[in-house]
Formats: structure tokens, sequence, C-alpha cells
């Protein structure tokens, strides 16, 4: 054996080895592996000789190893922990900032990773998901693929069609649901009921509790139910067999099967068969009649592009051919994986990957906000360290254990913080699943996930903080050291470079969130055209078994003449809802589209929109209710201009409009003004009954309309809510964000504040002499504050000239979604730049004022 | 009979290292293991074995002279000591004692 050449499994053997015992033990390994040599050949002999090393690492042989090699270090690491917690009490306040600011970066990244986690789990306990696809109708307007729109709902005929006629495709189930009354020994419960095929169950992984798989749905009046849903209605879980009573049919309940977990995209409590959906029983196979989602399952070989391939001549045969959509239509497949970021589809439960990133963000800027102030003090303060670490090299500790002690240093500050944050964490958690309506709890985790995340945790945060103070410390010469010649120069410029980013990316925070802010201000407060003030919005959409139209002519004699009740009107649609539209295609080839509406009488003067030309709809022009039509301005500029009046509506001859009315948003402001054109809903059902009352009394008025319910519809329960708060209510996933935002932005500029205040401390502390010195030659307090705080107001001003430019950039990205935006001032930027700036100088003047009013003879007899 | 056992390895173990006096080391012990009774024994469990004996007082051990074989690695040499020759001595006699108790057999097909 060659002795320059040191093979691998010696090397191995002289890593566990004790070194008393290694020499006979290599010996005799070394001769083994000559005789094999001879026997083998180097190969195998060599596999051997490692295999008897590796047969070495025993306990008996282990346990030989001197320990008392290791115990030499235990001194030199009690001395670490002795001097860390003596510094740490030396500066309560630094260590205070730092734990702070630190807990609160771990709870945002904790919060993160939970959020992000949460994300990222919707649909995962579909067995089938990768297989499964939501098919999505796509229109593409003007042949622009950045103005196509995507819809789910298809046209009744169509998820069989595309089974029989599309190769590829396992399975295929509609996906829909109603509120419907459900009869169960003669009680009434409101509830949603969806509507899918047999095969749903053979695509989706539901876990039952009672009945068999294969038999379920087999029936038309099968109906499954949650275990949550059974509890509710029957009291008890195991129902297997009852009867239920939707819309006249009886039902058998044949299987009850556990919740759908909250992140999921699909969350049926009721299932019955398609063939009972109501409209499906008239129109099923009715190419025009758009309604439900369909989902399908792929084979094992399929890929999304050849089905979407495929599909686009199945698109031309049957959609082109029977629907009066001339656009370019295609099918898009949306994996289920997919569908809860899609969110350019309105889905249950979809979000966007938008808030993932704004999350992240915000933990990143706080996380970065408290390491800078970890990196910050232990610099401002490395000066009284710079000693002990002077003293230590010369004693002789390697670049190496210094760096050990450091890491050790930021480690244990992190682990006092842990703690801290994931019991904050656990307080704030509720308010922000109420917040943003989600289920997330600190306890869903593994131990091994939460471990592995913490490590993480730890360790990234260690780095990001403990990486300089560690590196730039441990470099120190100790001679330069001893001699008092640190370089300050470089300090003062690192740091203040440091401190324009932070307050930088706070105040990019705190404007962004102010502008936020004022933009729905001024969504929530602006004349929307209409007084949205005290009406009520009776629900009828529900299958009741009496039409709307009765609903609301009852309405109308019960609720004549109570005191309270000033008006009542009726609408098809939601607020908000897009009702009916048409297109056309002009000579140029751009593409117009006008929406229709139903309303009853009253409506206008209910909701106090104005005229602009001719009459509101009355009943002394019996002729109104069968083709008058009443136009908004955009219609009206729209399809040639004022005077509107007299003209008719492009697809019914006989039509005439009577009226023009001011122009008012229907829809969310994130939203245009749309040409709206409403009749009377003569061939209408109405959606909504609108109930205007007297702002006097409120309860009493809603307890009238809720009688009045009883005696015409029955005894269900009424769904009303006021249309105030439904508007609001279209902004919620803003107001959510703006929350969260905000709140960031406070917090991340506390920290940053804490951060200021504990480095102003500590410099104002090392400066003591000068301090003395100065005021004994005759500065006064206030010079002495201007002296101390004039760099890091500058260093403010700097951060502010920064953060403008991002600031607006992600507002303005922010503001794209509203067609109404607010104007961004002068006022949305200084505005927070002069809060912090005071803020900060507060921080500075309480902590130089009580050293600037200190006897100068103390001062200068400091140290 | 002394308080302290020898197990059966440890047993053969020590026999070795009396009889190859000299020669009682590691690898030497291994190779006697396999010529003689057919045993094949890895060297870490003949280490192992060894430093427990060591530990019981059993044999001492001194490096031997530097020789250019094995890489230049001296050898441990093993000798017995007086404990360990009495119990070897009294294992041998009490096996000697059990094995009289046995009945003579003829061992059938052995002829």
């Amino acid at each position: 054996m060659e002795q320059e050449k040191i093979p691998f499994a010696i090397r191995l053997l002289r890593s566990f080895c004790p070194l008393h015992l290694l020499e006979e033990i290599e010996g005799d390994l070394i001769q083994k592996y000559e005789q094999d040599l001879k026997l083998y050949g180097e190969r195998k002999a060599k596999r051997k000789l490692l295999w008897n090393v590796i047969r070495f690492f025993r306990l008996a042989i282990l346990m030989r190893n001197k320990f008392t090699v290791y115990i030499k270090f235990m001194p030199m690491i009690k001395n670490y922990f002795l001097t860390a917690w003596r510094s740490f009490l030396k500066r309560k306040t630094v260590t205070l900032i730092n734990i702070i600011g630190i807990s609160f970066a771990i709870s945002f990244l904790l919060l993160t990773c939970l959020f992000i986690l949460d994300e990222l789990s919707f649909d995962n306990f579909h067995h089938n998901k990768n297989f499964i696809y939501r098919v999505d109708f796509s229109v593409l307007r003007n042949g622009d693929p950045d103005l196509s729109e995507r819809s789910t709902s298809l046209p009744l005929p169509f998820a069989h069609t595309l089974k029989a006629e599309v190769a590829g495709i396992e399975y295929v189930t509609r996906f829909d649901s109603r509120n419907n009354y459900l009869l169960i020994n003669k009680d009434k419960y409101l509830e949603d009921v969806h509507y899918v095929d047999a095969d749903f169950l053979k695509m989706f992984t539901l876990q039952l509790i009672e009945g068999a798989r294969q038999s379920q749905l087999k029936n038309l009046t099968d109906i499954f139910i949650s275990d949550e849903k059974a509890i509710k209605l029957f009291g008890k879980a195991s129902v297997l067999g009852k009867r239920i009573d939707i819309d006249n049919t009886s039902y058998i309940v044949s299987g009850v099967f556990k919740k759908f977990p909250n992140n999921s995209s699909l969350n049926p409590e009721i299932i019955i068969r398609y063939e009972n959906f109501p409209p499906f029983k008239k129109q099923h196979d009715d190419w025009n009649a758009y309604y439900s989602p369909v989902f399908v399952q792929l084979g094992k070989t399929t890929t999304r592009q050849s089905i979407e391939k495929a599909s686009q001549l199945f698109c031309s045969k049957h959609i082109y051919n029977n629907s009066r959509a001339k656009n370019e239509t295609s099918l898009v497949y949306t994996n289920l994986n997919n569908i809860h970021f899609d969110s350019e589809v309105p889905w249950l439960n979809v979000s966007n990957v938008k808030y993932s990133y704004i999350l992240g963000g915000i933990t990143f800027i706080v996380l970065f906000v408290a390491c800078i102030n970890y990196i910050l003090l232990s610099l401002a303060g490395s000066v009284s360290r710079a000693k002990e670490i002077g003293v230590r090299k010369v004693i002789g500790a390697s670049r190496s254990m210094i760096q050990f002690q450091f890491w050790g240093e930021s480690l244990t500050i992190i682990a006092i913080a842990l703690p801290i944050s994931i019991v904050s964490l656990h307080l704030i958690l509720p308010q922000f699943n109420a917040l943003m309506h989600r289920e997330i709890y600190l306890f869903q985790w593994s131990l091994f996930r939460w471990v592995s995340i913490l490590g993480t945790v730890m360790i990234t945060v260690g780095i990001l903080a403990g990486a300089y103070p560690a590196l730039v410390l441990s470099n120190f010469m100790p001679e330069k050291i001893l001699k008092r010649n640190a370089n300050g120069k470089f300090k003062a410029k690192f740091s203040g470079a440091l401190i324009v980013f932070q307050f930088a990316s706070c105040l990019t925070l705190l404007i962004c969130s102010l502008i936020m802010f004022n933009q729905m201000r001024m969504v929530q407060t602006r004349d929307l055209g209409f007084n949205k003030e005290q009406v009520v919005l009776v629900d009828l959409s529900n299958n009741l078994g009496v039409s709307g139209k009765t609903i609301l002519k009852n309405f109308r004699t019960e609720l004549a003449n109570q005191t309270g009740i000033m008006m009542i009107s009726g609408i098809s649609s939601d607020f908000g809802e897009i009702p009916g539209s048409s297109s056309r295609q002009d000579s140029t080839g751009k593409i117009t589209t006008e929406y229709y509406c139903a309303v009853d009488y009253d409506f206008f003067e209910l909701l106090k929109i104005p005229l602009v030309e001719g009459r509101y709809f009355s009943k002394e022009f019996p002729s109104d209710s069968l083709f008058h039509y009443i136009v908004n301005e955009s219609f009206a500029k729209q399809t040639g201009g004022l005077p509107a009046v007299g003209k008719k509506i492009m697809f019914n001859p006989n039509s005439e409009v009577v009226g023009v009315v001011k122009d008012f948003n229907f829809q969310s402001l994130t939203q245009e003004i749309k040409p709206f054109a409403f009749q009377l809903g003569k061939h209408f059902n109405y959606g909504k009954i609108l109930i205007k009352i007297s702002p006097e009394n409120i309860p009493s008025s809603i307890k009238k309309i809720e009688q009045c319910w009883n005696k015409v519809v029955g005894d269900g329960p009424v769904k009303y809510s006021f249309l105030d708060d439904q508007i609001n209510e279209q902004y919620e996933r803003y107001t959510q964000w703006i929350k969260v935002i905000s709140i960031s932005a406070l917090l991340s500029i506390a920290v940053a504040g804490l951060g200021l205040l504990g480095i102003i401390n500590l410099s104002v502390a090392n400066r003591t002499k000068e301090i003395g010195i100065r005021k004994v030659l005759g500065a006064t307090v206030f010079s002495l504050i201007l002296l101390f705080s004039k760099q890091y107001i500058r260093l403010i001003v700097v951060a502010f000239i920064l953060a403008i430019p991002v600031a607006n950039y992600f507002s303005t990205a922010w503001l794209q979604d509203f067609i109404y935006k607010t104007t961004v001032g002068f006022g949305e930027f200084a505005v927070p730049f002069f809060i912090t700036l005071f803020f900060a100088l507060l921080v500075m003047w309480s902590s130089i004022i009580k050293k600037a009013k200190t006897n100068p003879v103390e001062a200068i007899r400091y140290e | 009979m002394a308080k302290e056992y020898l197990g059966e390895f440890e047993e053969l173990i020590l026999t070795l290292v009396a009889a190859l006096q000299e020669d009682a080391y590691g690898a030497a012990i291994a190779e006697e293991l396999e010529t003689r009774i057919k045993r094949e024994a890895n060297l870490s469990a003949i280490h192992v074995t060894l430093y427990r004996l060591e530990d019981k007082g059993f044999i001492k051990s001194a490096f031997g002279g530097a020789t250019t074989e094995r890489g230049g690695r001296r050898k441990r040499i093993y000798t017995i000591t007086n404990a360990g020759l009495a119990m070897l001595k009294a294992m041998k006699e009490s096996r000697v004692e059990l094995w009289k108790l046995v009945p003579q057999l003829k061992m059938i097909g052995s002829n």
C-alpha cells in the first residue's frame, strides 16, 4: 500500500476510530487487504476493505474514543454563553428590539408559509386530480386573445355529445347548484342542492360513510348528503333510506359522505342526479341553453393539448351551427389543480396568485427590516464588542470560533423569538381566517413538517441576520482593534445604505396602503348614479313553487299603504350580474355589445335615477309592458346618440325607446358603465324584489316584509339583504387585502422605528464624551439634537425619494383593476413621509435629549 | 470458578492468544480461526473481543517492532496473563467434568 495516497476506506476509519487503537487496526486491515489482493484481485479486495472498515463502526469501538478531547472546548462554549448573556443584559433595549423585530418577521414568515401551503393544498385530496379538467368555453372578441372571455356555462346537451364524439374522455359530469327548499317531515329548509351526473362519483374522491359507491346515484331519485348536512337536517349522521322532498319530487338518501375540506374548489353537500335540474327537463337538447359547468376525466394517455385540438372540430360542428355566437369560440380545459388559481373565471374559493405574491412580498419586507435592525445594531454595538474579539484572538481563538460565537448569538435571539412568534401567530390566526375566509390552523401540520419548517426558518433568518456580524466582526485584526483603529467610515456608509433601504421599503408599503385606502373610500362613497340607501332586496331566485312575478304582485298589494314601506319594484337579476347581452359586428369589424335587463314599474323612481329624456315606465301606457324600452345614456350613445326616444331596439322591429336615464353604475366600479336597455318583465321572471323603506324604524319595516313573505310564499325563511351592503360586498376582496397590507405597513414601520431607536441610543452612548465636551464648549441642547438627528433625517429623505417610483409602480398596477380611479396626488406621498419623519424624529429626540441634558461632567467621566 | 464468565467466542480468542504466543495479533487470529476451525470472523469482531478481554485482565498487549509489511503499521501483540490462563484452565476442567457426566454413546453412522 502506498504511503502518500491514503485510500478512502482508511480515511473513513480515521474519522471515527480512537487514536490509540488506530495503528493496529489499520495494520490488520491492510494485512487482510494484501491477502485479499492476491486471492480476489484489486477491485474486490478494495470492496472488502471498505466493508471491513464499515464493520468497525460499532459502539464497542466508538465508545473507546477519548471524549476528553471535546470537554476541552466546554469552558470556551460556556464562556461564549456567558459573554452573550452579559451583552444581552448590558444592552437590554437592543436585545429587546431584536427579539421583537425578529418575532414579527418570523410570524409573517410562518403566516406566509401557512397561507401558501393552504393555497397549494387546494383540491389535493382527489385521487384523479391530474386527469380531471373543467371545460371552459372561450370566446375571442375581435380575434384578440387579450379580450377573450371564458365562461363555465355550457349548453345542456354538451357533456354527453362531447363524450360520445371526442375520443380520450373517460368520464364526464355536469356540475351545477341551485338554492332549493327541502321538505323533511313537513319541515322546510333552504339549502344548496348540487346536480351532477353519475360519473361524478367515479371522478371525484368522496369519502363515503354510508352506502356503497357502485350502487349510488343509479336512480334519478337517489340523493347524497354530507355528514354535516345530515346532522343539521336530521340530527344524526346515519340517515340512509330517509326521504327528502325537493320541488315536489321525493328523494331517498342512498349515501352519506364526509364533507369536503375547506380547501376545496367544489363543495357539494347535497347531491342529486343532473336529470332533475329544472332547465334540463325542458331544454335538454337545446344547444342555446347555456347552463352548467362540465368536468371531464381524461384517459391516462390523453394530454390536454390533444384533447383541446380534438375539441376544436367538435366546437365548430356544434357551437357555430347552433348558437348565435359567431365569434371565435374554442374549448379550454382547465386542470383541477389549477382551478383554484384561475381567477379569470368566477368559481368557488377561487383566489388570485397575486395575493400569495403580495403576502410573500410583505413578508420579505418585514424580514428585511428586522434583519437590517439586527445587522445595524450589532454594527453599532461592535465598538464595544471589538475589544472582546481582539482579546479572544490574542488568546488564540480562530476566525471560525469567533464566527461560531456570533452565529450562536443570532441563533439564540431567534430561538427566543420563535416561541413568541408562534404564540402571537396563534392569536392572530383567527382574525386572519375571519378576514380571508380561510381555515388555517397552526396545528394542522405534522410534527415532521413543523420541525423542518421551523428549522428552515431559523436557519434562513439566522443566516440573513447573523451573517454580517459573524463574517465582518470575526475579520477584525486584533492589533488594529486593540489600537482602537476601527474602520468607522466604511461602517457609516454601509449602515446608512441599510437604513435607507429599510425606510424605503416601509414607506413604499405605507404609501401603497394609503392609496388603496383612498381608492376604497372613493369607491364606497362615490355617487353611483342611484340612491342605494334603505333599499331592501328580497331574494326570489329559489324554486319556490310560486313565480317571482306573482310574489311581486302580491307584495305590492300586501304592503301597499303600510307605514315605513315607501316603494316596491323588481329586477330580473342581481346587481352586478350581467343579465343578458347581444353582440353585433359592425361594418368595420368592431364588435359592440348591449346588455338587457328586465325591471318592474317604479324601478328608476325607487332608485332615484334621473331621466335625461322621455319618461319612466307607467301603467298609463299599456303598451309599455310589451315592447317599450328605457335605455341608459351609454346605450343611446352607442346606438346613434341623443335624442333616442322613438328609436327601435336592434333586434326587435316593434320596439320603441320611451326614455333615456342618466348613466349609473349598475356593476362594480371595477367595470365601466355598459350600455343597458331595460324593459318591463312581461316575458321574464324577477329574481329580486326591491323595497324602499323609510329610514325611521327599520326593524319594524323588516318585520312587515317577513310577515308579508310568510303570507305570500309560505313558511320558509325570507332571504333579504340591503342594497348598500351588497354593493360593498363587491369590494370585499380588496378591503381584505388593504387591511393586511396596512397592518403590516404599520408593523414594519414600528420595527424600523425601534431599530432606529436602538441605533441612536448606541451611537449616542458611543459619543457620550463628545457630547460632554461640546456642552462644555457651549453647545445647546437643541444644537446637539440637530447634530445627531441631521444624518438620519437625510437618510429618510433619500429613502422617500427612492420609495416614490416604487410605490407609484405598484399602486398603478393595483389601480388597473378599477375603471374609476382615485387621483393619486402629492398628499398620498407626502402624508406617509411626514408621518414617518415625525415618528422617527420623536424616536431620535427622545433618546438624544436624555444624554444632551445630562451634566457634562458626568458625560466626560463616562467609562 | 471465578465470577467472570467467558462467552464462547471470547474463550476461542483467548485460547488462540495463548496458542499463538508471539504471533497473537488481530489479523493472525482471524487467519487461524479461518484455517483451523473454518470459522469466518470479521476483523472488527475479533478486535472488539480482544479489547474486552484486555479490559477484563485476561490478556495484555504491547506493540511489536516496526516492519515494512502492513503499510509500516506496528502489530499489537497480545499475551495471555496468569488470570487468563487460570480462567482457561478452570473452564477446560469444568468442561471435562461435565463431559464425564455424558453417557459414552457411540455416534450413530460414524463408524
